[in-house]
């Protein structure tokens, strides 16, 4: 008897360890995807999808003070992700921290909602050359440049890289042979590619994009190492003395020894502009207290904590934002070199017909493959 | 008194039931939710057609399975299984004299060597593979003491190269290789050793004709531990090999990131789950003993 008491007692352990398990996976109704309690009767919370380092903490918890509108960030680290959760349909989001390149993809697939522009009076800090839609949203209905352009392009050590870089097509010069470090993203390299060739960066045409893939191919002869994030580490520890990337600004933010060390190549084709918007998904149910959110963000004021944290370069107009953030912050030749850098960049719309013609050229480039 | 027996012995069984679900229950519930349900689903995307942004349409198709065999594809997974298959080889050609020489030592010593061979687990594998880059690099200790010490000039190329992918590889899974071998080499009968000492067989002949084929079971456990996650490794080749070998790993990670097709992706992750099946199946008929991976 006392056997079948002890084993009664296993067993009700063991059904409450099963069902805390349980429980502990499942996720309250109206839950945010961090698990935070969300009552729609009380007060209303945000969830918003953000890049890491694109934005200081501590805006959103003055906005929280401000508002009383709780805001629950969830940090990513590709555009993927935010595509995986809206299909996945994980949690209902209210803001997104989108690049430029996948603004007509969503617009196409209806996952943006068109943004009301009298909310967002703040808007008129923005940087005229800047003030403008991306492709597939030129009349910047749904979506809000918040950063300057990004740009991916050829930065180079000028006391170790052994050539001129004058072209692209010089990241092949045997001379380079391992001082070569590239971003590892299929667009960038395949647009970059396409562009100094004299095609268009979105090409379909399967010559056009053959002829790309033979030239990265003679430049990968030269490549040390593809990187998924930074190519920082690569030139400052010596592995490489050139690199494609996007790294030029956080360079120049590092260190001023950065400053005159390293250079961007002026080559033909230009470099690919990168720019992020903020936009609203359209499963959000809160469209009106977010655009507040973005009024906020955009304020003077709220916009140096980011600029100032992060440093990156700021899409405000200088006069207004200038006593806000850290002195000297305007001597940065980086936000020089981008303004030149504008005029000649590539912008590029996703493009779900040239990712599947990519995906077995890129398979093929990164494979060594015949 | 028949009857009342009867009675106490269904009691027993039914006791007996109880704790048996009792103790298989969580983990059975937490298998068929975590593997068997996410494998039956990947299973089913396989077969199913990519839409617009990655969205999945539920389209009945053998497509994805048919580009698995596209020489662009096949290539990376025949480059993953030679990668696996030399991480494998190394790994029980290093760790089996190693394992013998634990084996053969006192219970303190083994003790002592067994914690140092555990010490990678210890930590985090991306720690472990920051630290490769931090000693390799150019300008990284090793380089820096060989220059200093005047053994080298120039700074030697360690990074980004097969030798830095195979060092990394090596120390994430030398452990797996060493531990069910050493767990056979313990279990052997010394006496064996002696017996065929004193009929005048030589060391080399015992251990082929000994020593070998009775340990031959922990080796076959460490070829699956090792083979296994090598087969699937990507971060590896990533950091340390610069991602100039594109490996079965980034494949399937590019078709569920950057691709977006979904079901390529699910028909390659269900091509490396056979892969794995076949390996083990393998090492099933050719003597392993699927037990000796409990050690």
């Amino acid at each position: 008897m006392r056997r079948f008491q002890k084993k009664l007692h296993i067993l009700g352990m063991m059904l409450i360890i099963t069902i805390g398990m349980l429980t502990g996976c499942g996720k309250h109704a109206g839950a945010g995807e961090n698990g935070k309690e969300k009552d729609a009767d009380k007060d209303v919370e945000l969830n918003i999808m953000l890049w890491d380092q694109d934005y200081d903490e501590s805006v959103f918890k003055a906005f929280e003070k401000k508002t009383g509108i709780h805001v629950n960030i969830n940090y990513i680290d590709n555009t993927d992700t935010i595509i995986s959760k809206l299909i996945q349909g994980t949690a209902d989001y209210d803001l997104l921290d989108l690049e430029s390149a996948y603004i007509k993809s969503f617009v196409d697939n209806d996952l943006l909602v068109e943004l009301n522009h009298s909310n967002i009076e703040n808007e008129k800090y923005i940087r005229e050359e800047y003030y403008k839609g991306y492709t597939g949203d030129e009349e910047m209905k749904y979506a809000i440049p918040m950063t300057a352009p990004i740009y991916t392009c050829i930065i180079y050590n000028k006391e170790t890289c052994p050539i001129e870089i004058t072209k692209f097509e010089d990241l092949a010069n045997p001379a380079l042979k391992n001082q070569v470090c590239m971003v590892n993203s299929t667009i960038s390299l395949f647009g970059m590619a396409l562009q100094s060739l004299g095609y268009k960066a979105d090409s379909t045409n399967e010559d056009e994009i053959s002829e790309a893939a033979e030239l990265l191919t003679k430049i990968k002869s030269n490549v040390k190492a593809f990187v998924g994030e930074s190519a920082i580490p690569n030139l400052e520890n010596g592995e490489c003395s050139v690199a494609y990337c996007w790294d030029y600004m956080n360079l120049c933010n590092m260190s001023k020894d950065n400053w005159d060390k390293y250079e961007v190549a002026d080559i033909p084709g230009g470099a690919e502009c990168c720019i992020q918007y903020l936009a609203i998904p359209s499963s959000s149910k809160h469209v009106k207290e977010t655009e507040e959110l973005i009024n906020f963000l955009l304020e003077p004021e709220q916009y140096a904590v980011s600029t100032n944290a992060f440093g990156t370069e700021p899409v405000l107009k200088e006069e207004c934002l200038a006593e806000y953030v850290e002195s000297g912050f305007y001597e940065n030749p980086a936000i020089q070199k981008n303004a030149e850098l504008y005029e000649d960049s590539w912008k590029i719309a996703i493009d779900d017909e040239q990712i599947n013609i990519l995906d077995s050229y890129y398979t093929k480039l990164m494979s060594g493959s015949e | 008194m028949k009857k009342k027996n009867s009675e106490e012995k269904e009691k027993i069984s039914i006791a007996k039931r109880i704790s048996q679900i009792a103790l298989c229950g969580p983990v059975t519930i937490w298998s068929v939710l975590f593997i068997y349900v996410p494998m039956a689903l990947l299973l089913f995307m396989s077969f199913m057609t990519k839409g617009p942004l990655g969205i999945i349409k539920y389209e009945f198709t053998l497509e994805n399975y048919k580009a698995i065999f596209d020489s662009v594809y096949f290539n990376v997974i025949k480059e993953s299984v030679l990668v696996a298959l030399i991480t494998t080889v190394l790994s029980v050609l290093m760790g089996y004299p190693f394992a013998y020489f634990m084996a053969m030592k006192k219970k303190k010593i083994s003790g002592i060597l067994m914690i140092l061979l555990m010490i990678p687990f210890w930590t985090n594998e991306l720690v472990i593979v920051y630290s490769f880059v931090i000693l390799l690099n150019n300008s990284g200790l090793v380089n820096t003491f060989l220059q200093v010490v005047g053994i080298t000039k120039e700074p030697l190329s360690m990074l980004y190269n097969n030798f830095a992918v195979i060092a990394g590889m090596l120390y994430m899974l030398l452990p797996f290789a060493v531990l069910p071998m050493y767990s056979s080499i313990e279990k052997l009968d010394k006496g064996l050793l002696e017996a065929s000492k004193d009929l005048g067989a030589g060391p080399v002949k015992t251990f082929f004709k000994i020593t070998l084929p009775l340990t031959a079971p922990g080796i076959f456990a460490g070829v699956i531990l090792v083979f296994i996650p090598t087969i699937g490794y990507y971060q590896i080749t990533d950091m340390l090999g610069g991602g100039t070998q594109m490996m079965i790993g980034n494949l399937i990670n590019n078709q569920f990131s950057i691709s977006r097709n979904w079901p390529f992706g699910a028909a390659l992750s269900m091509l490396l789950a056979v892969l794995i099946l076949v390996m083990l199946f393998i090492c099933q008929k050719i003597g392993g003993n699927l037990d000796d991976l409990a050690a």
